[in-house]
């Protein structure tokens, strides 16, 4: 289970930032995280995952506290940022192998989980050529192999869609709902309303740095589409 | 302790792909090879570039000592020009990972804070402890050569403690990195602390002790073969790397 309490990050000299989020998430649920540019979603997901420290509040995954205990949090997550950022001087196959290292996988296991993702993201031969060779997608797709191999308990997306071919979308949700049956945690920020209606089964949006809704998919469904909702909320600025 | 030697065998690996090796070690081997040879030869050098009018050589000045040759070398040229250029290829080791991102990719996995700077630190000194090397070796050499022989063991000691000082200048760029995000200011603040740190050892006995850069005048007491081993200097300068990176994990913390 994934517990946030009162998660407040205000940057200095500014309003901006994350007020009291608070949000309780169980094994299973796929949540959407929308919100406006500069809403308040990124310094959540940074404070969730360990890149910002926060003001106040804690954020707990199955009782292991992140601020208590941050690398064996860490060791639950596996967390996808906006823009990939991977080391243009190494092939795909030695990035991954780091990562590997770094979560204590073995090769055989990095081995196994690879030959079943690289063949779901069409890599081919091209796990074998430096990265800076490679297009934006697919460093997103290698950044998606690498945060799945160690079968992350909770995964974090920022706008993981973007930059994505159809293939690589398909297989992205597909592994979402994959994950998420099998007992991770899937939270994601996008702005893809359309998708996020038929993948997620909470919701939660934000509006300047407050939650402003937090609820189950079918109950918000139930009164008006995301995107009507996401407008009348929004409708004042 | 996996995750440090994953995190510097990275660091060590990226060096090498951008021949830093090479380049710093080339420079380090120019450095160590022009000091003897210009101490030898400085009126052949002074004809053959016809800059002599005026300048006299007295043909009978003493012929300087290979421990005073090695030491011009050290204190000269690898302490002033050399660490210049050595902070300044050390100025983007935390402001890029932070710039480019690399820094939250990191952070984001099971990696403590003390291992990411630790991983940094051993990787830099690593890095530039083999370029000093093979420079101060190829010197070494060179000296002996043509200024007669001296203790190979005084000069290894002497090594052994200079990467001392070398292991306190990564530790003050890495604090310093974590204050000020511009590289060049990086640079020019750890060059001019660096600095501070050397000048005032000399004012007094207690700056002399308490200070980081009193490890330097054991180094050099080496080449001098006095052989006084001030256990003190040894673990101020300690003292100092790990408050350094303490202080710099904090600030990370805070970010």
């Amino acid at each position: 289970m994934l517990s946030i309490n009162n998660l407040t990050k205000l940057y200095k000299g500014s309003e901006k930032g994350i007020k009291n989020l608070t949000l309780d998430l169980v094994k299973g649920d796929i949540c959407a995280f929308i919100g406006m540019n500069g809403a308040g979603k990124t310094t959540s997901i940074k404070s969730i995952v360990g890149i910002h420290g926060f003001d106040q509040g804690d954020i707990e995954l199955d009782g292991v506290s992140i601020k208590k205990n941050p690398q064996e949090f860490k060791q639950m997550v596996g967390y996808s940022p906006d823009t990939p950022v991977l080391y243009g001087n190494m092939t795909g196959y030695s990035y991954l192998e780091l990562i590997g290292s770094i979560y204590q996988i073995d090769n055989a296991t990095i081995n196994e989980q690879l030959n079943t993702l690289l063949k779901k993201l069409n890599f081919g031969s091209a796990i074998h050529e430096l990265i800076s060779t490679y297009s934006h997608g697919m460093k997103q797709r290698l950044v998606l192999i690498s945060i799945l191999m160690h079968n992350p308990k909770l995964i974090i997306l920022d706008e993981p869609f973007v930059g994505l071919d159809p293939n690589a979308t398909y297989f992205l949700q597909e592994e979402m709902k994959k994950r998420a049956a099998e007992g991770s945690i899937v939270l994601y920020s996008t702005h893809v309303l359309e998708v996020a209606e038929k993948l997620c089964n909470k919701v939660v949006m934000i509006h300047n740095g407050e939650v402003v809704v937090n609820d189950t998919m079918i109950n918000l469904l139930s009164e008006s589409s995301l995107s009507e909702k996401f407008r009348s909320i929004t409708a004042h600025e | 302790m996996t995750n440090f030697y994953t995190l510097t065998r990275t660091e060590l690996v990226e060096a090498a792909k951008e021949f830093k090796f090479i380049w710093l070690t080339l420079f380090f081997v120019i450095l160590g090879l022009t000091q003897p040879l210009i101490t030898k030869y400085m009126d052949v050098i002074l004809e053959n570039v016809g800059g002599a009018d005026g300048i006299t050589i007295d043909p009978n000045r003493p012929v300087p000592s290979s421990a005073e040759v090695l030491l011009s070398t050290i204190s000269g040229q690898f302490n002033q020009i050399g660490l210049i250029i050595l902070i300044i290829s050390l100025m983007g080791l935390i402001a890029a990972d932070r710039n480019s991102g690399m820094q939250d990719f990191i952070l984001t996995r099971p990696v403590s804070l003390r291992s990411y700077l630790v991983s940094k630190l051993a990787g830099h000194w690593i890095i530039s402890m083999f370029s000093i090397s093979i420079g101060a070796v190829v010197s070494y050499v060179y000296t002996i050569f043509l200024f007669g022989s001296f203790s190979f063991s005084n000069f290894v000691l002497f090594l052994l403690l200079y990467s001392l000082w070398i292991l306190f200048v990564v530790s003050l760029a890495i604090l310093i990195s974590t204050f000020v995000k511009s590289p060049i200011l990086i640079a020019v603040t750890t060059i001019a602390a660096s600095i501070f740190f050397i000048l005032i050892k000399g004012f007094n006995h207690l700056l002399f002790q308490l200070s980081p850069g009193g490890i330097l005048n054991l180094a050099e007491n080496q080449l001098l073969s006095v052989h006084d081993l001030n256990y003190f200097s040894i673990a101020t300068c300690l003292a100092f790397i790990s408050l350094n990176l303490s202080w710099a994990s904090r600030n990370l913390k805070k970010a």
